[in-house]
């Protein structure tokens, strides 16, 4: 028996493929909605109010101190014995969203931290809001101190979304536990399911480093 | 535009930085706020800018109550120490900013702004270099492009801290004249903070002197530097042998230098302490002057200067003298000469209240 059946590969690609297309989906709408939701968490940890600050901070800690298979299975199976019923692809970008914003929320925190705080003052001076400071003054600034961190986040979290084959999400490595249980192929779906896996982060990779270029062609330590 | 500080306080975390301090700025007037680290001066540039507000007490732009206003609405112009240009932006989009984000009926066309940004970055001679971004420019040009995008807003006061500060000091010295020079172009109000008594002593119209939380002396650079109004600014201003005395019935002696101290003609007798400034004290040779007899310990020729080291009893003082009159004394190491005070100022010890001498019988011409 041959380590890999080249056949079985090339005829598995279109359905890991379709797996592949949830897994972007679900990275990327985890990235979209955990980094919006993040910034809340970023800016709550900065507030004035020892409330918000106290409540951002328990979040982060709750996030980051249990796993993202109890979170997964918390978000599918224990809410519907209330009777809360999502389906597997909402319950998943639910909780990876949930997830990632804990660990995005602590990186845009510490990027805005970074900015100086003249920075504040000097649009303050000039006539600025606080609204227009932040989107005009201090985020730009902020996203390139944030961007390397932000950049790995995502790569985990395009890994992580594996854990979603746990709660029935047809996502690539889902797929291929499918194909394997029909053809007993393990080492050649499971290998070409990680293949597959590295390609994406990859690409992603170089998008974020082209990314971070752009941004920092400016800014040198001074 | 005029400014009233009235009574202002200001603590920070229990610690007193500002205590009952009061000042008017006129209309145009160039100030500077000078005094040590920790003496609140910067606390109260950043009152008048609305950065900070006080703890009790009123500030007042042209009679009207500006106390609580914030800095956003208090349309000043604000440079800062570590210049805080916005690194993402280019030199033209740091001085147009403060324009372009604005909205309302105050909105300038692009037009509009295009030129007012290229008048402003002509006049601080950066014109070439709008496409910059800030960390591509020195110190000194950094420090320009915060003034015009100070400026560009069209700010009723400047207010700049530490505005050298951070440059070397040829720079500094070339920019403090330029700042001068604009001043008296513009005829803005302008208050700056240093800690440097030559470039307040240089630049200001006015110098408010602070210590400890409290002005000590506010006047001209004239006036702050011949009449100095406590020990503090006698020390500050420049160098200064401050020498123990004795006063008694308008005599003032120290060691056995006999000075007359009128102001004080009805203290029976009291420890003071007598400010005579390097260059006031004057060497003579033995039997050619009046004066007392002190020991020459040091001489370090300074450039045009020497300053010469004496021994007065047990206290040391300096004096500094031109290179001529060090020839003409022909000053060795060990050597006995007469020194006599051309102006000296007493303060006793428990209360800082001055009085200034100039004796008429005191040989003059030999002095620097």
């Amino acid at each position: 028996m041959n380590l890999i059946d080249p056949d079985l590969m090339v005829k598995s690609i279109p359905f890991l493929l379709k797996g592949a297309g949830y897994t972007v989906e679900l990275s990327l709408g985890g990235m979209i909605f955990g980094l919006a939701f993040g910034f809340v968490i970023a800016l709550m940890r900065l507030s004035r109010r020892k409330l918000l600050r106290g409540i951002a901070r328990t979040y982060v800690s709750f996030i980051r101190g249990t796993p993202l298979l109890v979170q997964l299975f918390v978000i599918y199976y224990g809410l519907a014995q209330f009777g809360l019923r999502l389906d597997p692809i909402p319950s998943a970008l639910i909780g990876l969203s949930l997830n990632v914003a804990g660990y995005t929320g602590e990186i845009l925190r510490a990027a805005i931290a970074s900015i100086d705080k003249g920075q504040w003052e000097a649009a303050k001076a000039l006539g600025l809001s606080w609204p227009q400071t932040m989107r005009l003054v201090i985020m730009p600034q902020a996203a390139r101190v944030a961007l390397p961190p932000l950049g790995n986040s995502f790569i985990s979290l395009v890994k992580d979304t594996s854990l979603a084959a746990t709660i029935q999400v047809p996502e690539l490595f889902r797929q291929a536990q499918l194909i394997t249980a029909r053809t007993f192929q393990i080492f050649t779906m499971y290998f070409t399911a990680a293949v597959l896996y590295w390609i994406i982060s990859t690409a992603l990779s170089w998008v974020q480093e082209r990314l971070e270029r752009r941004a920092s062609a400016h800014i040198r330590a001074d | 535009m005029m400014i009233d500080i009235r009574n202002v306080h200001k603590t920070f975390g229990g610690f007193p930085a500002l205590s009952d301090v009061s000042l008017k700025i006129k209309e145009g007037e160039l100030v500077a706020l000078l005094g040590p680290s920790g003496s609140g001066k910067t606390s109260l540039l950043r009152i008048l800018a609305g950065l900070e507000f006080p703890d009790s007490g009123q500030v007042l732009f042209d009679g009207g109550d500006a106390t609580n206003v914030s800095v956003r609405d208090r349309r000043v112009g604000f440079v800062f120490q570590h210049y805080a240009l916005f690194r993402h932006m280019t030199v033209f989009d740091n001085v147009a900013f403060g324009l372009t984000v604005r909205r309302g009926p105050g909105r300038l066309s692009k037009e509009e702004i295009g030129d007012r940004v290229r008048h402003l970055l002509e006049m601080v001679q950066l014109g070439g270099l709008a496409e910059r971004y800030p960390s591509q420019l020195s110190g000194g040009q950094r420090q320009r492009v915060a003034l015009a995008r100070a400026l560009a807003i069209q700010p009723k006061v400047l207010l700049l801290d530490e505005p050298f500060g951070a440059l070397d000091a040829r720079v500094r010295k070339e920019l403090r004249r330029w700042l001068r020079n604009l001043h008296d172009e513009l005829k803005i109000t302008g208050v700056f903070v240093t800690h440097d008594q030559e470039e307040a002593l240089d630049v200001a119209d006015r110098v408010v002197v602070m210590n400890k939380g409290r002005i000590e002396q506010a006047g001209t650079p004239t006036q702050i530097y011949d009449s100095p109004a406590t020990p503090f600014v006698y020390q500050f201003l420049g160098n200064v042998n401050s020498l123990e005395c004795h006063i008694r019935d308008g005599v003032a002696q120290i060691g056995s230098l006999t000075l007359p101290a009128s102001a004080y003609a009805g203290v029976q007798e009291a420890a003071g302490l007598a400010f005579v400034r390097p260059h006031d004290l004057l060497l003579s040779k033995m039997g050619e002057g009046a004066g007392a007899q002190a020991e020459v310990r040091h001489i370090s020729i300074l450039g045009p200067l020497v300053r010469v080291e004496l021994l007065l009893g047990e206290q040391v003082l300096e004096a500094e003298i031109s290179r001529q009159r060090h020839a003409e004394l022909g000053l060795k190491i060990g050597q006995q000469v007469l020194i006599w005070p051309r102006q000296a100022r007493f303060f006793l010890r428990d209360s800082w209240q001055g009085t200034s001498l100039l004796d008429p019988e005191t040989p003059i011409d030999h002095a620097i």
